[in-house]
């Protein structure tokens, strides 16, 4: 098995001290043209997103590895298990990077 | 099994008409942009606590991102949502303009977390009643039936720690209220027509040495609101009681508003001035990240404010949603279908009486049949009967359709595409 790692996110966002996800979306935001960032922003509202997860290990693993599959999959048409099948499969995968 | 939500917003950043989202991904696996963002309507400014604990407006259609935290100390931000309301008291943001002082009073200017403010010094003895006040006169109807609350800032500028209203409304009698801001707080009626009922005063802390004070009553008869008066008082229940030459205390931002709780503050002039309520609200594609057939809301809120108001509601029909909500007494969460019998799926709530003000984390998790609500890491209900209608397709952030606004401030929310297990409900909901 093929596994994705730090997909979408590039190298210097990963190593910019911030979280990755929140410096992504605070550059979608920027990028729109939303009012200048307050101090909270990277400080306790950051804070506050990543302990708004109740498993962000988890997330990192959704975003980075079963997303970027799922969609790759999807563009090229692949067929994929039975729908209720999917979230056991995607814990498997996620099992087998944390085994 | 772990999950990852479907939607996850902490408000952090905003532009005009917009607050944004981090998470936004379909359960098809679309990873939604710009089209997964809150949509924010509110056609006039308003104002909020911001960063360094002062008073600012904010511009039409910006959402509020308001620090107010315990004790009236800047801290972490949330969003503030509050229905629309009117001030009726004139010159509210400024009341050295167009105030008439009582006789034995000298007044100096002073800014009361950024607004202007009055100091009142009483230069000779006098009490309230006669001379020692700062005096607004108004000409506005109140209703009978209506509750109305009455606020304003208070800034204790010396030893002295007693301060209050009065207002006069025609066909009604005099009304007021007097507030002593040291220790625990106390307060007492200085005025009590009989037209005027179900009486709740508070005092809350809004920085050092600044209180705002409220009252709230319900009227019983029609009346014309003639004035507003502020003062040092020499007892929080008397009106007459004389203060002593010297005696001083400061006030600012006074409001009379439709409603049972003092909302934030707005300024106002020679006329009375609305603030439009803030419907935030995102409908489209992000109907994808709503789980039609089974799902998880939360959010994590600051209540300080015990009055009936929506926190999230995933919507299909003004008859049919789900939702997480405050009453006066209690939280819930609630899947509702007007539609058919019973008209109620299921709602979970906390028992009556046991909201106080504080930080909650609660979530709503639904699946047919199997059905949980947890509130700070416990489980409060469940149920195993009822169905989940599917084809919502809105979600709005402290209100419910345009009403029922949460008066609130709200820290972050999120859905989830799958019912999770108590074991994961208990771990998210825990504070």
């Amino acid at each position: 098995m093929l596994i994705g790692y730090g997909y979408g996110y590039p190298t210097n966002q990963l190593l910019g001290g911030g979280n990755p996800f929140w410096l992504a979306f605070n550059q979608r935001a920027d990028a729109d043209g939303a009012l200048p960032a307050e101090a909270a922003v990277n400080g306790c509202l950051q804070t506050r997103f990543l302990n708004s997860f109740q498993s962000y290990d988890f997330f990192v693993f959704y975003s980075n590895s079963w997303l970027p599959f799922m969609q790759r999959a999807n563009t090229d048409s692949a067929d994929a298990a039975e729908v209720r099948f999917i979230n056991c499969l995607e814990v498997r995968m996620y099992n087998l990077l944390n085994a | 099994m772990p999950a990852s939500p479907s939607l996850l917003i902490v408000p952090a950043r905003f532009k005009t008409g917009k607050l944004y989202t981090q998470i936004a991904t379909t359960s098809a696996g679309l990873v939604l942009g710009s089209s997964g963002d809150f949509n924010v309507t509110r056609a006039t400014t308003a104002t909020r606590f911001n960063s360094a604990g002062v008073i600012e407006s904010v511009a039409s259609g910006v959402p509020r991102l308001d620090y107010y935290t315990s004790g009236g100390t800047a801290g972490c931000p949330a969003l503030l949502v509050e229905p629309s309301a009117q001030n009726l008291v004139l010159n509210s943001d400024n009341t050295a303009t167009s105030w008439t002082l009582g006789g034995n009073t000298a007044s100096g200017y002073v800014d009361v977390i950024g607004v202007s403010g009055n100091t009142i010094t009483a230069s000779a003895s006098g009490s309230i009643a006669s001379t020692v006040f700062v005096r607004r006169v108004l000409n506005t109807a109140l209703a009978s039936g209506s509750t109305y609350t009455v606020s304003f800032l208070m800034r204790q500028t010396g030893a002295h720690t007693i301060g209050g209203y009065w207002i006069g409304i025609v066909g009604v009698g005099d009304l007021g209220g007097g507030f002593d801001v040291s220790g625990s707080f106390s307060s007492g009626a200085i005025y009590s027509p009989a037209g005027a009922i179900n009486r709740i005063r508070r005092v809350e802390r809004w920085g050092t040495d600044v209180y705002r004070c409220s009252e709230t009553f319900t009227l019983t008869a029609s009346g014309t609101l003639d004035r507003i008066l502020m003062g040092p008082l020499a007892t929080v229940s008397s009106v007459v009681a004389t203060v002593a030459s010297g005696t001083q205390m400061s006030f600012a931002a006074p409001q009379i508003e439709l409603g049972a709780i003092p909302t934030s503050f707005i300024p106002t002039t020679t006329a009375a001035v609305t603030r439009n309520a803030d419907v935030i609200s995102v409908t489209g594609a992000v109907s994808g990240c709503i789980g039609q057939t089974e799902g998880t809301i939360y959010a994590e809120v600051d209540i300080r404010n015990l009055t009936d108001g929506r926190i999230l509601t995933l919507f299909k029909t003004s008859a049919q949603y789900i939702l997480l909500s405050k009453s006066t007494n209690r939280l819930g969460g609630a899947i509702i279908d007007t539609t058919s019998s019973p008209t109620t799926v299921v709602n979970l709530q906390t028992a009556s009486g046991s909201l106080t003000s504080g930080i909650y984390k609660l979530a709503l998790a639904y699946k047919q049949n199997d059905f949980a609500f947890y509130v700070n890491g416990t489980s409060v209900a469940t149920s195993n009967s009822g169905n989940v209608i599917g084809d919502y397709n809105i979600i709005r952030i402290g209100n419910f359709d345009t009403s029922l606004f949460f008066n609130d401030r709200i820290r972050a929310a999120a859905l989830y595409t799958t019912r999770l297990t108590n074991a994961e409900l208990q771990s998210l909901t825990t504070l």
